[in-house]
């Protein structure tokens, strides 16, 4: 081995450092996109206008309304103990042909700094709230009362401190993430 | 039958029949001083390099009794700290013994962005030794308990621990798996003063967790 081997060569030994370093990088890579877009949570906001429909997860979304709930009190009808927190109430309607495309669902309300709220927090259990959450339609009493039709409407309550405001509505269903139904307040 | 010679193999010549010489005895020597050389730094790399329980230790964020301490999800303020020999259990009134000695922190948590679970609780004491939070009781904290954003609960953690046990530093953090891989833990020492709480016999309450102003 001599200086004329290396001045032969020096094309391919220079581009042997690319290769190697694509071989060892090139399994990494489908890692890096799948840590970089993680599919697993829900960042790609499925978006609609104040008070429209959205479109998501095989089923139509609307954000009817949100409202607070003037005065809640525990169950024995004193004013609740909220640590100066303020109860909100959003109405949500739902219309899907398949019964199982919101199944287990999350849904969360929004503030102004996009903070998200848990529907029904433990907090609340002093509060006689009816009872609820999830985004499938209602069951009808009776097991073997046939599944309703058309539209429906759920009803959450969340707890928000002091000076928050709900701006919009977040559904998120684990078979459309990264996506997720993001409903402006009306 | 006529007998004929097998043709064997031709005979080499004298010169040729010696080993052709090899390198000389320094370049051999070189050479298994270069291949222990190349081994013993394999065997150096190897240990030098991180193990995953190293690569995934948790990320602390360390505070100060009384201080908020901001773990990117959650906030935490550590009060105070109370301990004894008998716990009174929150459910049915009857007192829980120890061989150890029952630590009660009062703490405030709020989650920042959204609800957060905060089930990894420990108490490590000046031996690096490790204290799970009990399940001898129900904790009004850390069973699955989703704190909301801006909204601060007050409550107790109840730890079970060494009576031998000192300087106390509580450990908070998100659940994430089997071990506390990739976490971000709030760490903030306690004001706990372990032979004292020795003679404190008088059933400690555990009082429901509520919100804080």
């Amino acid at each position: 081995m001599n200086g004329g081997w290396w001045r032969r060569n020096r094309w391919g030994l220079l581009l042997l450092v690319p290769a190697v370093a694509a071989a060892l990088a090139g399994p990494y890579f489908r890692d890096a996109h799948v840590y970089l877009e993680n599919p697993t949570e829900p960042h790609v906001p499925v978006a609609g206008a104040k008070g429209g429909w959205v479109t998501y997860a095989g089923a139509r979304m609307r954000l009817d309304a949100v409202t607070e709930v003037e005065s809640p009190a525990d169950r024995s009808g004193k004013p609740a103990d909220l640590g100066g927190g303020r109860v909100w109430q959003a109405k949500v309607t739902y219309e899907t042909a398949d019964a199982g495309a919101l199944a287990g669902c999350t849904v969360y309300l929004e503030d102004g700094g996009a903070r998200r709220f848990g529907d029904r927090p433990v907090e609340l259990s002093p509060v006689g709230l009816p009872s609820g959450g999830g985004c499938d339609r209602p069951r009808a009493a009776g097991a073997s009362a046939p599944p309703g039709e058309g539209p429906y409407q759920r009803d959450y309550y969340f707890l928000l401190p002091a000076g928050a405001t709900p701006a919009a509505f977040f559904v998120g269903v684990p078979t459309a993430y990264p996506s997720y139904a993001h409903l402006p307040r009306p | 039958m006529v007998a004929t010679e097998r043709p064997g193999p031709a005979v080499p010549p004298a010169a040729a029949r010696h080993r052709r010489a090899g390198p000389p005895l320094r370049t051999r020597m070189v050479t298994a001083l270069l291949v222990l050389a190349t081994v013993a730094a394999g065997a150096l790399v190897v240990r030098l390099k991180p193990d995953q329980e190293h690569g995934g230790r948790p990320f602390l964020r360390p505070g100060k009794a009384g201080g908020v301490v901001d773990v990117d999800t959650f906030q935490v303020v550590v009060l105070d700290a109370a301990g004894g020999t008998k716990l009174k259990h929150p459910r049915n009134g009857l007192t829980l013994d120890t061989t150890g000695v029952w630590v009660l922190v009062r703490v405030r948590v709020a989650a920042t962005r959204e609800p957060v679970i905060l089930p990894y609780a420990r108490l490590r004491d000046d031996r690096d030794r490790t204290f799970s939070a009990t399940g001898r009781v129900t904790q009004p904290l850390t069973d699955g308990r989703a704190f909301q954003p801006g909204v601060w609960v007050e409550g107790h953690i109840v730890f079970e621990v060494a009576r031998d046990a000192k300087d106390l530093t509580l450990l908070l953090g998100e659940h994430s798996g089997l071990g506390p891989g990739l976490l971000t833990l709030a760490e903030v020492p306690i004001a706990a003063s372990v032979p004292q709480w020795l003679g404190q016999s008088t059933p400690l309450d555990v009082p429901d967790a509520r919100l804080a102003a």
